[in-house]
């Protein structure tokens, strides 16, 4: 049999896990010698997993099941394969195994995290978006969980840059979860991308399985951007075994009263990096040498013309009831009325620049290009004025 | 030894004459009464004799038999016993022979004689007097409400001595005995009014919520349904209880029709002649659907037709049985409600103002992600409660949000009686344009009265041609904003639609997508 299959084979055995592959592996030198042991596993492991064993693998055809996986085309790699990512070998612990659908993140091209709540915000869905987009036109492979919210949100938006994204699932890889997500599920597969997993194929979700797959998420990320987290959140356990496998953090930084932005914040006060913008995280990950690169580009103004302009500052990215915008005009100094404001905002709607989220509440909105060359274009300002000081 | 009585009945919504028949023929003494009679009418003869017996008659020991006639027709109420009671009489030759022809007689007796109202006066009172029967005997309490069908005279009784000495005078005495009540329907409904403005709803009561009220008034002057969501405590159910003081008063012809319905539900307050304000019904969510729609084996009218020409108000939407709401679909689309028992069919009107409210999600924070946690899909359970085509049907969309501050006493905003002025502006306006046809509000229009009513000049037409690409717009919500904006403009007192009407109608479009951000 292919030393492949016994490989596989080591990998689906219950109660087995890395660490007594590991000692295995060390006692009996290969996966071919382990599964010829028989009794002699007893050595290595306790006599009752070593019985669940032989009780496994009289129904476990081995073979059978890697042709079946090799029928939905998932791929598994073993540490002892030379396409096994760099990033994961260099773990402290790296996982034994790692099942594939798609392709493989390359070890080259940097790689980006982004992460954060399920249950976001306008703005964490706003930001997610643009940061991913941004850092998915330089290049950069976008790795996540495939969850609700800023996870998904990142994903897709570097499929619609033309990005390259990678989704580490907590269950197997032929099972999409959750399953709203089908359609980015396909997506990442098809545009290159990859799903990926610790996890035999057929596993279902469980909850003790997350924190591994966050590892994962983690350690194929050179850096891991949180957008949006509580201060009670499973991003944070992401981003501690972030910090503990030596990644650069960054963090959104949110308002005060934002309990989603608590996590983030908390993490800045801890010492994360700050992003403001996609091109602190470029510069992070060496792309960009010189950071005001990204803001120079051409046939792009920032003048609006001014009566808009005037309705638009009133205009959050969360959004607001018409009745806030108009208090806020009104105490402005105008004297314009509720029909006359609800008109001016259904034109900058359809114009693109606001957008209605339901009744009457609305919120500002540039496309992302824009949005992350306003921000860059901000911050290189600022710059400039502090080095001619 | 035989007589006949004219009095009626009412069957669904439908009212009927009927003709109480009376004969006593020699045979074994017993009471017997025919007719397809319910139990409330065949418990009559007891009530017939008894009563009888206490006002110093006593029956004579005959074969009596009663035919209610048509004898097809299914009886219920407790009106049958008077004409009963006065059939037996004149049949005995008690009463002086023809005093009862061409006079319409209700009542229920009580043992003592004592004569107790009934429902569904006023539709039998206006079928009579189509029949050309000008004059009734009906109890006390009701006789002010048959006074309002035209032509009616109608006089009030109050126990069965008083209409056997009414019966026993010759015709032309009768009226200084007893004189016919009268109404007057326009000053009463003028009367009506004036306490209508003196409730102590106010929409001066709501500090901030501009956008909701403004909503509210639109909604109020082309009579849309109108849909509010909005966390708790912003005030969504206090707008709602506001809008019948902005509503514009009731027609002659709507009072009469609503005033019918009442009748026949026996919802008329004591001495009520007439109602002069629009129903306003506030159903609890445990509500069965029979209770929302009519129902029993002879229907009744049900909850919808109690707010016909008014206000149905929905609070806490989606708490609503699914199958409850979906009931509403037909009066929703076709302003009455047909309900279909082996008795037969029926049809009841029921052209009501649906105003729902609901929280945007289980907890009722969303999207103020500080408090609210649910996740899509639990949102999404929570409005699929209301469905789709109920949801289609709401023309106006809304959301209250917490006003930024609190205030008890500044920033009162607009009171109901300039909002109320404005409302009747905009009802003239409709009421002018669309004199002679059905229409009656904006609501009403169908999509083939659009282009008579909802013309566009070029630039609004381009207008709406990009919103409807834009905003991803179906056709049905295309003339769903056409309404609201034909409604906007009458509220600005224009006859065109201008730009900014769309605009303005486009932002409470939205009801077909309730979870949209």
């Amino acid at each position: 049999m292919d030393e492949k299959i016994y490989q596989f084979w080591l990998h689906q055995l219950p109660g087995v896990g890395d660490r007594s592959i590991e000692r295995l592996l060390a006692a009996f030198g290969s996966e071919r010698a382990v599964c010829l042991a028989g009794e002699g596993l007893k050595k290595v492991l306790k006599p009752k997993t070593v019985d669940g064993i032989t009780e496994f693998n009289r129904t476990f055809d081995a073979s059978k099941a890697y042709a079946q996986m090799q029928e939905k085309k998932i791929r598994f790699y073993t540490v002892k394969d030379k396409d096994y990512p760099e990033r994961l070998r260099r773990l402290s612990d790296p996982p034994y195994g790692i099942y594939c659908l798609g392709k493989l993140p390359e070890n080259s091209p940097p790689a980006a995290a982004i992460i954060g709540a399920r249950e976001c915000s306008e703005y964490g869905r706003y930001i997610a978006g643009a940061f991913a987009g941004e850092l998915a036109k330089a290049g950069v492979l976008v790795i996540s969980g495939m969850a609700r919210g800023i996870d998904s949100l990142g994903q897709q938006a570097t499929l619609k840059q033309g990005g390259r994204t990678y989704a580490v699932l907590g269950c197997g890889v032929d099972i999409c979860y959750p399953a709203s997500n089908k359609a980015l599920y396909q997506e990442i597969i098809e545009k290159d991308g990859g799903i990926l997993s610790v996890f035999p194929p057929g596993t279902p979700p469980a909850k003790g399985q997350f924190p591994e797959r966050n590892r994962i998420v983690a350690g194929l990320s050179d850096l891991v951007l949180v957008v949006e987290a509580r201060q009670k959140s499973g991003t944070l356990i992401t981003v501690d075994m972030a910090l503990e496998q030596g990644k650069h953090v960054y963090a959104v930084p949110g308002r005060l009263t934002d309990r989603l932005s608590d996590g983030c914040n908390l993490l800045i006060r801890q010492g994360a990096g700050i992003a403001l913008s996609p091109g602190d995280l470029l510069a992070e990950l060496k792309i960009l040498e010189n950071r005001k690169a990204l803001g120079k580009r051409e046939g792009f103004s920032q003048k609006e013309p001014s009566s808009e302009r005037g309705i638009l500052d009133f205009l959050d990215y969360h959004p607001r009831s018409a009745d806030e915008i108009l208090e806020g005009i009104r105490r402005a100094g105008s004297s314009m009325s509720l029909p006359e404001l609800l008109t001016e905002l259904v034109v900058l709607c359809m114009e693109g620049k606001a957008m209605q989220a339901g009744g009457s509440f609305f919120y500002r909105k540039e496309s992302a290009d824009l949005f992350a060359e306003n921000m860059e274009n901000r911050y290189n300002e600022e710059k400039k004025k502090g080095e001619e000081v | 030894m035989f007589s006949t009585i004219i009095t009626g009945t009412v069957y669904g919504m439908e009212s009927h004459l009927v003709h109480a028949e009376v004969d006593l023929s020699s045979g074994l003494p017993c009471f017997v009464m025919v007719g397809s009679l319910g139990r409330e009418v065949r418990e009559s003869g007891e009530r017939v004799r008894i009563s009888l017996k206490n006002t110093g008659i006593s029956l004579p020991p005959m074969h009596i038999s009663v035919n209610l006639s048509p004898a097809d027709l299914k009886k219920e109420g407790t009106g049958f016993d008077l004409p009963i009671a006065v059939g037996v009489l004149s049949a005995m030759e008690k009463l002086p022979p023809g005093c009862a022809d061409g006079m319409l007689i209700l009542g229920e007796l009580g043992l003592d004689g004592e004569i107790k109202p009934v429902k569904g006066v006023l539709p039998v009172a206006l079928n009579a007097v189509k029949a050309g029967i000008r004059r009734c005997l009906v109890p006390e309490e009701n006789a002010k409400e048959a006074a309002v069908a035209e032509g009616m005279e109608a006089v009030g009784v109050s126990s069965l001595t008083q209409v056997i000495a009414y019966l026993r005078l010759p015709k032309e005495e009768r009226d200084g005995y007893l004189p016919p009540k009268k109404v007057n329907i326009d000053a009463v409904l003028k009367e009506g009014n004036q306490k209508d403005k003196i409730r102590e709803l106010d929409f001066a009561q709501i500090a901030g919520q501009e956008s909701v009220k403004r909503a509210a008034l639109i909604a109020a002057s082309g009579f849309h349904h109108l849909l509010i969501m909005g966390p708790p405590g912003t005030g969504k159910t206090m707008i709602a209880k506001r809008i019948p003081t902005i509503l514009p008063p009731l027609s002659r012809e709507e009072s009469l029709e609503v005033t019918a319905l009442y009748s026949i539900a026996g919802r008329l307050g004591k001495g009520e002649c007439l109602i002069t304000a629009r129903p306003f019904l506030n159903p609890h969510h445990t509500i069965s659907p029979q209770a929302l729609s009519g129902g029993g084996q002879i229907p009744r009218p049900g909850i919808v037709s109690m707010a016909h020409r008014g206000i149905l108000f929905l609070d806490e939407l989606p708490e609503f049985k699914r199958q409850t709401l979906d009931l509403l679909r037909q009066p929703l689309e076709n302003k009455e409600i047909q309900i279909a028992r082996s008795g037969g069919s029926f049809t009841f009107p029921a052209d009501v103002m649906l105003v729902g409210a609901l929280n945007p999600c289980p907890c009722g924070y969303y999207p103020d992600r500080n408090k609210c946690r649910c996740t899509p899909f639990e949102i999404h359970n929570y409005l699929s409660h209301i469905s789709g085509p109920i949801l289609d049907r709401m023309d106006l969309c809304i959301k209250a949000q917490k006003p930024a501050s609190f205030q008890l006493k500044d920033n009162r905003g607009e009171g109901s009686e300039s909002m109320r002025q404005k409302v009747a502006l905009a009802r003239k306006r409709q009421e002018e344009r669309y004199r002679g046809t059905r229409i009656r509000f904006n609501s009403d229009l169908e999509a083939g009265d659009l282009e008579k009513y909802c013309s566009l000049g070029e630039k609004e037409q381009q207008m709406l041609e990009r919103m409807f690409h834009k905003m991803d717009l179906s056709i049905r919500a295309c003339h769903r904003l056409l309404k609201v904006a034909r409604t906007i403009a009458d509220l600005e007192g224009g006859e065109r639609i201008l730009s900014c009407h769309l605009a303005e109608a486009a932002v409470y479009r939205a009801g077909d997508k309730l979870e949209d951000r």
